[in-house]
């Protein structure tokens, strides 16, 4: 039964997984972390995510490529989450982008290879209400508000010529992250049910550009390993997540020629929505350090025009919660 | 075996013979002249000083369709001039006076590119220039 808290808190890099480059910022699920922290528990989560793509897709189907051959980037994020009450949790998550590359396809590579930005990503803060807990069905319901704050409004540059919007660590702008959470445990057979909700607001950056609004839906099945005659056959959990990811189109506002004024306009290479595939294995030592390792592949993705579509991912996770006070 | 022992024999005496300080010292001076050698930037007096003027900025070709790229240059005179740019969306290649613009697969409209030329006195001007994807 100890081992549960734990466990819960391993689905969420799992969906760290809805950055594509067409919306840098963090990875969605920084924040996530099923249901409420206990009171007095601090929860730290920290993961490394590597991202790849080759692929453009028009619509649903895959297309010849067009500005970039591939790109790739490796994301570190670290959650922190503390239980306030035995029903509000407060969390604070932080990224960071190692390198974030696209690399240019033939004639475009003879000007410049491949471009690379680097740096701190958005710090999202959120509060989490646990709404209704009903301990023997196992049933739990919260949801979470939260703000999404870029660590830099500046625009990254190199060589003294700034980098695309594809390759930017941050958003740069301000937004705002809701989330819903509902689990059902199943103690006898060691599975649990999960789904999270989530919806994502971005506001304007500095240039006037907006990433579009983001809506995801995660379903989960976990369910403990029962190996026999393995040393540890109750340490390892498998988790099976399914995720549906809409992504509105971006905007940008452009002043007019020669009116000079500004106007409205929508990035109509961008949005859509894919269904993502991530089975996950988890190894908890001694009821109190969480290690993941997930991988994560398309299963279906539309993209509005023509778009650098979403490829493989892998992740690795890290957690363990401390109790700070009672 | 034999050849190495030889070897051996040969190196214990060369360890055994004292270090000439002659040859440090014309190492040491070696060094010295190497690294105050590094070329500073050449500083910039107000007889070499050539005030900043920046004429012109212009694409060629200003429109095109879309996933197309243009040539853009930024025509300026100076000292010791920096070329600094941005884009309202798009891709810029290359670096320096001459660069190019890249619009995305599905990019249409007119967007703006601004250049900035520095001097060495970090006196500045910017430009805009406007380009339109059919």
């Amino acid at each position: 039964m100890r081992i549960f808290p734990l466990v819960f808190l391993l689905f969420f890099p799992l969906l760290a997984g809805a950055q594509c480059f067409s919306s840098p910022g963090n990875p969605i699920g920084g924040t996530l972390n099923t249901g409420a922290t206990k009171k007095g528990l601090l929860r730290m989560n920290t993961f490394n995510r590597y991202s790849f793509t080759r692929n453009y897709y028009e619509g649903s189907k895959k297309t010849e490529n067009m500005l970039y051959e591939k790109a790739h980037y490796d994301y570190v994020g670290l959650l922190l989450a503390a239980g306030i009450t035995s029903r509000l949790t407060f969390e604070n998550e932080a990224g960071y982008f190692p390198f974030k590359t696209v690399y240019y396809n033939y004639p475009f590579s003879l000007y410049d290879d491949n471009k690379t930005g680097s740096g701190l990503s958005n710090w999202v803060t959120s509060f989490k209400y646990l709404i209704f807990a009903e301990d023997d069905k196992r049933f739990y319901l919260s949801a979470s508000a939260g703000l999404k704050v870029p660590f830099s409004r500046e625009f990254q540059s190199t060589n003294n010529v700034e980098l695309p919007v594809d390759v930017q660590p941050s958003t740069g702008a301000y937004g705002g992250v809701f989330q819903l959470y509902v689990m059902k445990e199943y103690s006898f057979t060691g599975t649990r049910l999960f789904a999270v909700s989530r919806y994502e607001h971005n506001g304007e950056n500095l240039k006037r550009y907006r990433f579009g609004d983001a809506f995801l839906q995660s379903l989960f099945y976990s369910r403990h390993l029962y190996l026999g005659n393995t040393p540890f056959p109750e340490n390892w959990t498998v988790i099976m997540q399914v995720r549906f990811e809409w992504r509105d189109m971006n905007t940008v506002y452009l002043k007019t020629f020669p009116d000079n004024e500004w106007a409205k306009h929508t990035v109509t290479g961008t949005g859509g929505y894919a269904i993502l595939v991530s089975p996950q294995l988890n190894y908890t030592i001694k009821s109190k350090w969480n290690l993941s390792l997930s991988g994560e592949l398309p299963a279906y993705q539309y993209l509005n025009q023509k778009q650098l579509g979403r490829g493989w991912a892998i992740l690795l996770n890290v957690s363990t919660d401390i109790q700070m006070w009672k | 075996m034999e050849y190495f022992s030889q070897n051996l024999r040969l190196l214990g005496t060369m360890s055994q013979k004292p270090i000439n300080m002659k040859y440090l010292f014309v190492l040491f001076l070696v060094l010295l002249v190497t690294v105050s050698c590094k070329k500073d930037p050449e500083p910039t007096d107000d007889t070499q000083y050539v005030a900043l003027k920046f004429d012109t900025l212009y694409a060629s070709p200003d429109t095109f369709g879309i996933g197309g790229q243009t040539e853009i240059k930024a025509i300026a005179s100076g000292t010791q001039l920096t070329y600094a740019w941005s884009v309202s969306l798009g891709d810029i290649l290359g670096s320096g006076a001459t660069v190019n613009f890249v619009a995305s697969p599905c990019m249409y409209g007119t967007y703006q590119v601004t250049c900035t030329v520095s001097d060495s006195k970090s006196n500045q001007q910017q430009r805009i220039c406007n380009i339109t994807i059919q």
